[in-house]
Order: C-alpha cells, then structure tokens, then sequence
C-alpha cells in the first residue's frame, strides 16, 4: 500500500514537488498569521491586563463612609478588586510622577481620595467597562470614574479588523492548498488510470484501490507540514533577533504548535486527496 | 454457476447484446465467437460484472446483478480469472510483482502470496522467467503472465477475451492448449476469440454472437 502510494511521488515528481511547496506556503503563510494572531492576542492581553479603573471621592468622606463605597465598589459583578488611595498618598504619587510637591505648588492638597480599581478579565473590553464605568459612578460618595476608555476602543475595533482579515486570508491560502493538493491527486489517478482499473478487475476492494492516493496526498501535506514547522521554528526562534531583540524576547509559541502545523498539513492532504478521489474515482 | 436469463446490454441507446439466456456449469470450456465488434467482450464484462444488464439479470458464483454491491463485485472477480488480448501487465513490476498484484489486492498474507505465485508460475511454465521485467519477454510469454496472474486466486472461472489475439499461430497454439489444460483440471473456462476457426479446433461448447444474439453452435 506504501509503496503503491510512494510510487504516485515517483510517476508524477513534478506535481507531487508542487502540491508539498504548495502546502508548504499555504502553512507557512496559515503559521506565520497564527505566530502573529497569538502574539498580537497576547500583546493585546497585556494591554488589556493593565487596565485600571479609578474611582475618585466626593470629600470629605469620613471612614465609616470609606468602607461602604469600598464594599459596594467590591460589591460590583466586574470588580475584581480595589485598593484605596488616601490624599497623601495620592500626593506622593503626584511627586513621583510630576516630581513636584503639590503642597509647594499650591499650599494645599487638591487631589481627593479614590480607589484604584482591577476590572475582572472579562470586563477589560470597552462594551463591559463601559457598563461597570456606569455602575462604579452611581455608588453614592463617588465624584467621577476614569479609565483609557479610548485606547481599550482602539483595541477592540483594531484587534477585531486584524482578526478578521487574518482569518479570511488563512482561508483563502488553505482552500487554495486543498485544490492544488487534489489537482496533484487527480494527475496522479489520470497516469494510474490503468492500474487501477486492472486493480478492480483482480478483485480489489475500493478502500483498496482509494488508499494509496489517500496516503499519497497525507504524505504530501505532512511534508509540506514538516517544511512549514521547521521554517516557523527558524523564524520564531532565530530570525526574529534580527528585526529587534524585544520582538524575539516577547514572540514565543509552545512546541505543541510546530507539530500542529505538520498535523495540519496531513490534514490538507488528506481533505485534498480525499475530494479528488471522491470525484474522480467515483465509478 | 453462471446463469444469464433474458439479459440484454447497451452501450447507451444502442443495444450490444440481445434477451441472452445461457447456464454454465463449473468445469465447462466455452467458446464465443463472433466477429470484431460483436459483443463479445461486453459478454464477459457481463459476467464478471463490469456492465449491468438493460434488461434481464446475471447470477456468477451467487452474486445477482440486479443487487450487487461494490464490494462483492471485487469479492466475485476474485473467483474469476480474467485474461486480456492487451494483457494490462505492470511493466515496472517483474513478473512475479505482476502476478503477486492479484493476491496483494486482496490483502493475502506474503508467505501465501510466494507460494501461490510460484505454483502458478509453474502452471505456465515461467518460473524461470518470475525476475525479469514483462517487457523482456516474447507475446507468448506475457500472455503466459496474464494467464498466471488470473489462475493465482484459483478461480472457479477462467475468462479470456482474445488471448490469442496478437500472438502468431504457433503460440496462438501454445496458449490454446494451456488454456485447455488448466480446463481439464476442472477450472471453467470461456474464451472470447474472433477466429472461428480456432474456435473450432477446440473441443468444448461452441456459441456465436451476431447481430447482438447470442446462438449455441452444435457439437463437433
């Protein structure tokens, strides 16, 4: 059955030579958007990790007061904690940030007392924050709420876009290997048409007569999928270095991911191979 | 047992064979004549079940054809040995590859497959000849192959479209008595040939199709 199936590479070197570099491409490109998906998602989830709310206080607020507007804050379904921010403190910070002392700077404190706020994961995207911004103003003793609601917007209809066209492209270059693999598949039963014929005629089952062009077009897309993972491993590894050392330290993909490539190219082959033996050995 | 009752074939709108009704009984040898274009191939086609009646139903070996599968098609061509005039040989295979195709196919064990591609090679007189590449060797000796390659699976029917079609008369002669002793070891044989007079140097049962229409010739 191998060698039945090895001897389509042998009869029809050129369109097998085409379907693997085709398979190859269609992987690579299919890989280096899912090196870029993932790390994009994970930029974006470091992003999204660094969201902070703050919710600044009417004044004065005595600290009965405090500790209800802290329990309705950590009341809130997308709250996943708070951490309370006295005048002084926030004058402190002011120093650190500015490197001014605001007390120099106008004889008095300004800055009123808030509550640093750590959205839950699921609340960071600016339709839920957007609802616990709301929920977080009506708690009574609350000024005003803030958060980079324009850059989490950003995020969101940026991310989206990208996703989408990422994913379109990658269907497109996958279709496109499946038709390449099932043309190649499709010579090869056109220059066998007569072993296989003689085949049905000596009593061959039709899972035997199918099989080795199934293999055929497995072995295909497994070594444009071996191909694939090993150049996406040289990208990812070595050459991402040369654009810039904190692109190599942030890209990182789990091994898992190399050999899902070689599993996605059989996969290609195998749907590829399959339609064209489905079409053309239909009698 | 091959029994053909009121089968009728056509290759579209035209009608090859007409309302056939014929019993062949294991162990018979069957001669059809008929000239080039009458229908004797699709005749065996018929038998081994590569065209569907029109008309009328074929019953080989307990296979109908008006209800078999896929999958039984290939388990009766196992019970027949078909021979081709073209012969259909691999010609980047020896000859032993060739024969050992037939029991590859299905799924027999090698230890198996050695020993029964070795006998029939014997039975043919090519075990000499098992490493070497068909196209080495002469008309005959090929036909010899394709007749190895068919008896292999010890069929219970030998079929034989032209055997002796491109071969010269002495070893259309050779093949003939090959063919009629591999009949008189109780294999049944039905051999297609337009040489009527070769048809009739044989002994066995003697049919002429013309016209479509399949008529059994008396006994010599």
């Amino acid at each position: 059955m191998l060698r039945e199936s090895l001897s389509g590479f042998r009869r029809a070197k050129l369109s097998s030579a085409l379907a693997v570099i085709t398979i190859w491409i269609a992987l690579l490109l299919l890989g280096l958007f899912a090196v870029a998906s993932v790390n994009t998602q994970r930029f974006v989830q470091s992003l999204r990790g660094r969201l902070e709310m703050e919710a600044f206080l009417r004044e004065p607020a005595s600290d009965e007061e405090l500790q209800r507007i802290e329990h309705a804050i950590l009341g809130q379904d997308g709250v996943d904690s708070a951490v309370y921010v006295s005048k002084d403190e926030a004058a402190q910070r002011f120093q650190r940030e500015f490197g001014e002392d605001i007390h120099r700077v106008l004889d008095f404190n300004p800055l009123p007392p808030s509550f640093k706020i750590l959205p839950r994961a699921s609340y960071r995207n600016s339709d839920s924050a957007r609802v616990l911004h709301r929920k977080l103003t009506a708690i009574a003793g609350v000024d005003t709420v803030v958060y980079r609601r324009a850059l989490l917007e950003v995020i969101d209809t940026r991310t989206a876009v990208v996703y989408r066209i990422a994913l379109g492209l990658g269907l497109f270059v996958a279709l496109s290997a499946v038709v390449l693999v099932g043309n190649t598949i499709r010579l090869s039963i056109d220059a066998k048409r007569h072993i296989i014929r003689t085949m049905e005629l000596v009593g061959a089952t039709r899972l035997f007569v199918r099989l080795p062009f199934l293999i055929e077009g497995m072995l295909q897309g497994l070594l444009g999928g071996i191909l694939a993972g090993f150049l996406l491993n040289a990208a990812v590894e070595h050459l991402a270095i040369l654009v810039s050392p904190e692109l190599a330290a942030f890209i990182h993909m789990p091994t898992a991911f190399y050999a899902s490539v070689a599993a996605a190219g059989t996969l290609l082959g195998l749907v590829g191979s399959t339609l064209s033996v489905m079409r053309f050995l239909r009698a | 047992m091959i029994t053909i009752t009121n089968a009728s074939v056509a290759y579209g709108s035209h009608l090859v064979l007409r309302d056939i009704t014929l019993q062949i009984k294991p162990g018979e040898f069957v001669l059809v004549t008929g000239q080039t274009g009458s229908g004797k191939s699709t005749f065996l086609k018929l038998l081994y079940m590569g065209m569907d009646p029109v008309k009328g139903s074929v019953s080989v070996g307990g296979y109908h054809s008006a209800s078999i599968t896929t999958r039984q098609k290939a388990l009766l061509r196992r019970s027949l040995g078909i021979v081709f005039q073209d012969h259909r040989l691999f010609d980047d295979r020896s000859v032993y590859d060739n024969v050992a195709f037939a029991l590859e196919v299905t799924g027999a064990r090698h230890r198996d497959i050695q020993r029964k591609v070795l006998h029939a090679l014997g039975d043919v007189g090519l075990s000499h000849q098992r490493h070497r590449k068909p196209s080495e060797l002469s008309g005959g000796e090929q036909q010899r192959v394709v007749i190895a390659r068919a008896l292999v699976n010890s069929p219970v029917f030998l079929l034989a479209d032209e055997p002796t079609g491109n071969l010269d008369p002495a070893t259309s002669r050779e093949i003939l008595q090959l063919l009629a002793a591999i009949n008189m070891g109780g294999m049944g044989v039905v051999m297609a040939t337009h040489n009527a007079d070769q048809a009739g140097a044989m002994r066995g049962r003697r049919m002429v199709i013309e016209e479509g229409v399949l008529r059994e010739l008396p006994a010599c």
